[in-house]
């Protein structure tokens, strides 16, 4: 095992460690807003992942999913911030 | 061999700074703060982890394709964190205890003042007719 292989392992541990850590913020958040933000690095970390496995595996087409990846994150986030205002101007109006 | 190590040192790099991000993640106080964190050590750690993937192919296309990653990153991270923090506001997620807010308070009751001034208290006939013709 050459030094580079071993320092992708050990850069996908370091990152599984973060998806971990990124977890309890999802499952601890109180609100809302803070498991939006969590989901969006989740999603951040699963983008590196992919990225080094595709050089761990030589197989070039990882790139494209992680490309694909980034942009269906970001459509995830923006529905959301979406839902959390309407929600919000709905309720405003039915307390009218 | 310059190649390898480099690209090996660009993906540690990034890989610790996606790990400060979630320690960041975890250990802060409040939900502001914590997307003020998040949101910019995970585009630097992107940024380095897609260079050292790039360094190690050594490829014109690839670099195209890491470079299109990226500026889809950097164009959507910044949009992504300020409309999850203004839904926030707008919702009323609570504030930690030692944040200042002064220019918040100034700035919702300069809010108030135009609500005041822009609502039509009752209409008139020359209101009408110009809402008619336009």
């Amino acid at each position: 095992m050459s030094l580079f292989i071993t320092a992708a392992y050990i850069a996908i541990a370091i990152i599984s460690i973060s998806t971990i850590l990124t977890l309890v913020r999802f499952f601890k958040g109180p609100s809302l807003p803070d498991r939006v933000i969590s989901l969006d690095v989740f999603s951040a970390n699963l983008l590196a992942v992919l990225a080094i496995y595709s050089v761990l595996s030589e197989e070039k087409a990882y790139l494209n999913v992680a490309l694909i990846m980034s942009l269906i994150a970001f459509v995830g986030t923006m529905t959301f911030a979406y839902y959390l205002v309407q929600k919000r101007e709905k309720s405003k109006n039915y307390d009218q | 061999m310059i190649n390898d190590l480099l690209s090996a040192a660009f993906m540690l790099g990034g890989s610790i700074f996606m790990l400060i991000a979630s320690i960041g993640m975890v250990k802060f106080p409040d939900f502001y703060i914590r997307n003020s964190a998040s949101t910019k050590a995970v585009v630097l750690g992107v940024l380095l982890i897609l260079l050292g993937v790039g360094i190690h192919y050594n490829d014109t296309m690839i670099f195209i394709e890491i470079f299109a990653i990226l500026f889809f990153i950097f164009l959507i991270s910044p949009l992504a964190a300020h409309i999850v923090s203004r839904a926030a506001v707008i919702t009323g997620v609570g504030f930690w205890e030692k944040t200042d807010l002064e220019e918040l308070e100034d700035y919702k009751k300069e809010q108030d003042k135009e609500a005041i001034r822009n609502t039509k208290w009752f209409a008139t006939s020359e209101q009408d007719t110009s809402q008619r013709k336009c």
